[in-house]
Formats: structure tokens, sequence, C-alpha cells
């Protein structure tokens, strides 16, 4: 049957294959995609071990931003502690428990120290280093006044055999007929240097010598020299001695006084030394009055 | 020698006391402290009571070995009493030395202090019995006496 003409545009859509040979490079060039596609994937799979080792992020991770240089802080100036003023007597704080506060403390002094350990109550823990008629030149001449056994020893070796904490001394009355102030605290700024070499660590107190009183003194024929006006003198020239040595000064128990600034006569014995209630009253003070 | 003449005599009294109290009762601390204060004259001032404590520091006594006690002094003069009981005899015969050194220390104490005080502080009296010992230093000994002639 011959072939009638018709223009190509007006054929109908030819359905002929394409050729295979074509075909064939299609489909290896689909499989090579695909198997690129799922190399890729398995590469970039993880285990599941490791999927369990790696930090699930939960949310989307930043870009890290650069850590910004600490700012160095500035070492805050500390303040200057002010010196104290050892020239004033401590003031009155909370009262600390005395058998704690006392137990590694050590007193030295007269007889008014020795009334103090028998009588104020005061815990047995504390040493005391005391003898009757007792003065700061005793102790700086070395004037042997402690028992040890069957001998006697000087105040400052008695001093030297043990490491205290505290040091109280109580001295005064016993140098007043001397008439000395002066003379009384050099030699007791001598003393305090020799104790402070013994004992380096401890806080020093110094007691103000507590007025007599006169009534009672003149009925007990207490020696004429111990009165309340050389007693004042003698404590005048203790703020001094503080502020040079930086000692703790202990000022007079109000509570001990009448209203004269005298030793007051309930507490008094013989006017000079106290009845059991007035070292009771006395350690009180001391207790309030630490520094602390 | 003035001190070991003192020494001596100061011993043979206390010796010659102890014998005579030997085979007398053992003191009983606050009932017979009681009894000396409550004597007439035997002391002058009044006496204050001492923590047993402190007196034991005082004398130098171990605490662990007493008793019992009573012990007295005087916060103006000489006069002082001690008694204490002890778990054994031979911690009351060491107290005794320790009261003895007492006696001495106050009457050095007092030469140039108190000097009135200083007889009182001559005749003070130790004495021993069984496991107590009593120290007293009076105004007037003669009550005392009669109390330990019982």
């Amino acid at each position: 049957m011959p072939r009638t003409y018709r223009p190509s545009h007006l054929l109908p859509p030819t359905h002929s294959s394409p050729p295979k040979w074509l075909m064939a490079v299609l489909m290896l060039c689909l499989g090579l995609v695909l198997a690129a596609l799922l190399l890729r994937t398995d590469l970039g799979a993880s285990t599941p071990a490791q999927a369990a080792e790696a930090t699930p992020s939960l949310s989307p991770t930043a870009a890290p931003s650069p850590t910004p240089a600490p700012t160095p802080t500035p070492e805050p100036t500390p303040a200057p502690t002010p010196e104290p003023d050892w020239s004033l007597p401590v003031p009155e704080g909370k009262a600390v428990d005395q058998k704690e506060w006392f137990a590694d403390a050590v007193f030295i002094g007269d007889s008014r120290i020795d009334g103090f350990k028998l009588y104020s109550g005061v815990t047995s823990e504390a040493t005391f280093l005391d003898y009757t008629g007792l003065t700061v030149f005793d102790v700086a001449e070395g004037k042997k006044v402690i028992r040890q056994g069957s001998e006697k020893i000087t105040i400052l070796d008695a001093l030297s055999q043990k490491t205290y904490g505290k040091i109280y001394i109580a001295l005064g009355v016993n140098e007043l007929g001397y008439y000395d102030p002066e003379g009384f605290a050099a030699v007791y700024g001598q003393v305090i240097d020799a104790i402070r070499e013994s004992q380096p660590d401890a806080r020093l107190y110094i007691h103000s010598i507590i007025p007599v009183n006169t009534k009672k003194c003149k009925a007990n024929d207490i020696p004429y020299y111990v009165t309340n006006e050389n007693i004042i003198a003698y404590n005048q020239v203790l703020p001094d001695l503080c502020q040079e040595k930086k000692l703790r000064l202990i000022g007079i128990p109000e509570a001990l006084l009448d209203e004269a600034g005298e030793m007051a006569p309930e507490v008094s014995a013989d006017g000079v030394h106290f009845k059991k209630p007035g070292y009771g009253l006395w350690l009180d003070y001391l207790t309030s009055h630490t520094g602390e | 020698m003035k001190k070991a003449i003192s020494g001596i005599l100061a011993f043979s009294l206390i010796l010659v006391l102890s014998a005579c109290g030997g085979k007398k009762e053992a003191f009983s601390p606050a009932k017979d402290a009681a009894r000396l204060r409550d004597t007439q004259g035997v002391f002058a001032t009044g006496l204050t009571q001492i923590d047993q404590a402190a007196a034991c520091a005082l004398y130098g006594i171990d605490e662990s070995t007493v008793t019992a006690s009573a012990v007295f002094g005087s916060t103006s003069s000489a006069e002082e009493l001690a008694i204490f009981t002890f778990s054994s005899q031979e911690e009351a015969q060491a107290a005794q030395p320790l009261l003895q050194y007492r006696v001495e220390d106050r009457t050095e104490e007092l030469r140039d202090y108190l000097p009135d005080e200083l007889p009182k502080l001559e005749k003070a009296i130790i004495e021993v019995r069984e496991d107590s010992v009593l120290l007293v230093v009076a105004s007037d000994y003669g009550p005392v006496e009669d109390f330990l002639k019982g």
C-alpha cells in the first residue's frame, strides 16, 4: 500500500519505543545516582552506641560566639583596720562562759587576786600566780614567791612553764606607798616586756586599781598611803602604758563602787579586800569585758 | 640554821599532834567545821567558805583523792580552817606537808603585810586522823585544843 503524504505536524504522535541502548544507559545512570545516595546515607549514620553517647541537642545548636575575654575583677582594697585606742578601757560586751574563757588564763597579782581566786567562783582551771603584798618591783626583781613543791620560784619562771591564752595582771595597791606613779609605770612596762617575751601570743589585760573604802580602811588600820587620791594618780598612768605596750585596759567595775566612787561598804571586807559577793561581781565584770 | 630548827620544831609538832590524834576518830568535815566556827572566840574575823576545787588548788591537793571537805578562809586575816577526808590514810598523810607549806607561805606573805597576824600562824595546828586532816589558824587556840581532846 502506497504511503500518503501528510505534513509531519499533522501526523499522529508516534508511539514508537526509544532505543533499548538508550534505556539501558538511563537506567545505569539512575542506578549510579541511587547507589551514591545510599552510600552517603550509610556513611553518615551513627551506630546505636554512638547515638547513645551523643548528647542530644534539644535546641538548635547556635553558632558558637567567641567567648568574651573575662574582665579582670579588681582586687578589693581592704579597708585599713583602725588601730584600737588601747588607752580606753575594754568596753562592755556579751558575757562569755567564764569556765571556758578563763581555762587558759593566768592571773598575776596581789592579795586581791588571791581573794578573787578563792571566793569569786572563777574556774579552778585558771592559773594563779599571786602573792599577798606582791608589787611590780617584786616581779621585775625576780622575788621567789610561787610555791612549787618544796621550792619557790619567781613569777616569770612560773609563767614560762606553760602557754597561756590570756594574762590578767592586777597590781598597784602595794606600790602606793612609793608615791611614784611614773616609776610604777616604768617598771610595769619592763615586766610587760618580759611577760610578752615569755608569752608572745597571749592577750594581756592590765587591771585598773579598784578604789578602797576609806572608812573601812581607817577602821582596819590599813596603811595611811592606801587612799583613793593615790589610787587615782596611779590609775592615770595606766592608759599611756596600755597605749605604748598595746595592752587591754580593764576598767573599774561600777558594781563595786558606791555613789562617791569608793569601794561600796557592802562589798568591802576591810576597805581594801572584798567580801565574797564583791569577788563575784568582779568576776561578772571580767566575763563581760573581754574585748571580744 | 634558824629555818632548819624552826622546820624541825614544826615537823615535831605535827608528829606529836599526829601521834596524839592517831587513835581518835577521823574528822567529819562539815560537822567539825561547824562546831569550830560556832565556838566563840576561835575566829576573830568572819570566815568565808572556799569551794572544794579552789581549796584543793590552794593547797596543791589532788581533788580526785578527796571524799569530803570543809574549807574556810578570811578575806582580811590569816585565819583559816580546812578539814579534808581522803579515800585512804596514805593520802591524808600526803596532804599533811602540803598544809604545812601553806602555813609557811602565809607566814612569809604576812610578815610585813599583816605582822599582827603572825602569832596566829605560829600556833597553827595541823592534825591527821585516820583518813582525814585538819588545819586551823585561829585567833584563840584554847577552844581548839579542847575540841581536839574531845
